[in-house]
């Protein structure tokens, strides 16, 4: 009985290893050629660990586009669309799941239809109203038509449904208002729904190309995944410089890196209390 | 007052910017309008004649639907196996499961070049191992069939640990007792599994399958990193289409009725899903 089960753990280990090799694998290999030289990187047969490292390849390729600037435009984009997320869900969660009021379902059902439209089924129209706004080539293209998350509303309005109802009457009869009861009541009591949420959001929209492809044509407005696709399109053919590409590629995605192993436990809680059924 | 104080702003944005559109694209579709030229001519419904005619537009839907329909079935059940493996209590399995969640994470345009890098005909890493074991030089993403099936690989890798993270909550949600009461009746692992887990696991199936249908419809990023739709309009999808009309060709007209054709299947696929699932979910 305890040989069968050290047999069985072993080859849940072994599978788990194999596993992870798969899912972490590219990774790896991203970040080893991101460290090779020109040569290296076409080296046969292929090293996993070059036998130099070149750092200097990330300083190569933060310069080989302005990548300043791409970082600045992507991290203020995706703060400031879920700041307003986060604002306007929060309102509008706590009206839906504590208030009573006339047309709620109607307008409960408007967040839901609009949780059903895929979002790039708007883009066309949502370009030419940016384009008729004036908003072409500027930061209110790229943040304020994602400023409100359908998604979002209807997920902190599950969790503040789940808050105890004594906990809100008491703080009315201490005279609180209705955002200081979502501020010190509703909002501390899901914390775990809504930085899962506010983590994801952050994660969607600074990973996002499609909008800010369409939405901006200037070099000084474009995000960091439009300035890795030209930085692709301009090396192109057989000399790609696939050691500053991996470089950049690794810069892109280390600060999501940062941020999920700061937030972990609370979007591991987060995915299992908001539930799916 | 309060309350619609407080549902105003949320609801006048997604109004503008999400219902409103909806309601432009319905418009737009029917009109012969290019943004080039200024003249705007109302067509009826010569852009969704022009649709069905479009042999390109029928190749993009078979496009998506090969790729959807190799892609989801086997995402789900790899997902469904590794949530089962990381069910397991092992030393060390919070780490796995946070490794699983990673290439999810981490955006698709950025990972698209390293798997560009990686599918290389003649120095990737995956040709490297390929030649290993006698199969030599395949040309991914440059010939139509291998393209579509480096697409779907690369793709698969990305979903697959974070629909089981879905599902692994969904494993955990099930009461051990059951399974207890079950292995002392005498049934085997399998039939456990088959007979109790499986069922129970079922609405939490039905969500990633809908979820991975619309996930597959709207992969428009890794299409336009890895391939662009080519070679020779092997990996053009609706959504691929969707945007050479409109903001390569700029002709709003004809990519409006390709919006919402493509909000339309979409819809009805999701609708199917629902429809069909009452004869394998289970709520328990």
């Amino acid at each position: 009985m305890k040989l069968e089960r050290r047999i069985v753990s072993l080859a849940t280990y072994a599978l788990l290893i194999a596993v992870a090799a798969v899912m972490m694998g590219p990774f790896i290999w991203m970040i080893s050629t991101s460290l090779k030289t020109f040569d290296q990187v076409f080296q046969s047969p292929p090293q996993l660990v070059p036998r130099t490292w070149h750092w200097s390849n990330f300083a190569d390729a933060w310069r080989s586009a302005p990548f300043g600037r791409f970082f600045l435009n992507s991290i203020l984009t995706a703060v400031a669309a879920v700041g307003l997320q986060l604002v306007f869900a929060v309102t509008a969660a706590y009206a839906f799941a504590r208030l009573q009021f006339r047309g709620k379902q109607a307008l409960f059902f408007l967040v839901l239809a609009s949780m059903m439209i895929p979002i790039q089924v708007t883009f066309v129209p949502n370009f030419l109203i940016i384009r008729g706004l004036g908003w072409y080539n500027t930061y209110f293209s790229l943040i304020v038509p994602f400023s409100v998350n359908a998604f979002g509303i209807f997920m902190i309005r599950q969790a503040f449904m789940q808050v105890p109802a004594e906990l809100e009457e008491s703080a009315q009869l201490d005279g609180c208002s209705h955002l200081q009861i979502i501020r010190h009541i509703m909002v501390p009591l899901s914390a775990a729904p809504i930085v899962t949420f506010a983590f994801f959001s952050f994660t969607w929209t600074y990973n996002d190309l499609f909008w800010p492809l369409i939405a901006t044509s200037r070099g000084h407005m474009r995000t960091v995944q439009v300035g890795l696709s030209s930085m692709i399109a301009s090396e192109g053919g057989a000399g790609t410089r696939w050691n500053l590409i991996m470089a950049a590629a690794v810069f892109i995605i280390a600060p999501l890196l940062v941020l999920f192993s700061f937030l972990q436990k609370f979007i591991v809680k987060g995915i299992s209390t908001t539930g799916l059924k | 007052m309060a309350p619609y104080l407080l549902v105003f702003p949320a609801l006048f944005i997604l109004f503008v910017f999400v219902l409103l559109p909806l309601i432009l694209a319905i418009v737009f579709s029917l009109a012969d309008w290019d943004l080039l030229s200024v003249e705007v001519e109302w067509v009826a419904l010569d852009n969704y004649i022009r649709l069905f005619q479009d042999r390109e537009f029928w190749q993009a839907i078979e496009n998506t639907l090969v790729f959807t329909g190799v892609m989801v079935p086997v995402t789900v059940a790899l997902a469904v196996a590794l949530a089962v493996l990381l069910d397991t209590g092992v030393r060390g399995i919070r780490l796995f499961r946070t490794m699983m969640f990673v290439p999810y994470l981490t955006p698709m345009a950025a990972i698209s070049t390293l798997w560009v890098w990686m599918f290389d005909q003649h120095f990737g890493i995956i040709n490297w191992a390929l030649g290993s074991v006698g199969w030599h030089g395949i040309p991914w993403l440059t010939r139509p069939g291998w393209a579509m099936a480096a697409l779907i690989i690369m793709k698969i890798w990305k979903v697959t640990g974070y629909y089981a993270i879905l599902l692994l909550a969904g494993l955990q949600n099930i009461p051990p007792s059951l399974l207890e009461a079950a292995s002392i009746d005498g049934a085997g692992r399998l039939r456990v599994f088959l007979r109790i887990t499986l069922p129970l696991l079922s609405p939490y199936v039905l969500f990633v399958v809908v979820i991975a249908v619309i996930s597959a419809f709207q992969n428009f990023d890794q299409i336009y990193m890895m391939t662009r739709g080519g070679p020779a309009g092997n990996t053009t999808t609706i959504i691929y289409y969707l945007y050479q009309y409109g903001f390569e060709f700029f002709e709003v007209g004809y990519a409006s009725s390709v919006a919402l054709l493509l909000f339309v299947l979409l819809f009805a696929l999701t609708w199917l899903q629902f429809a069909v699932s009452r004869k394998w979910v289970h709520y328990g």
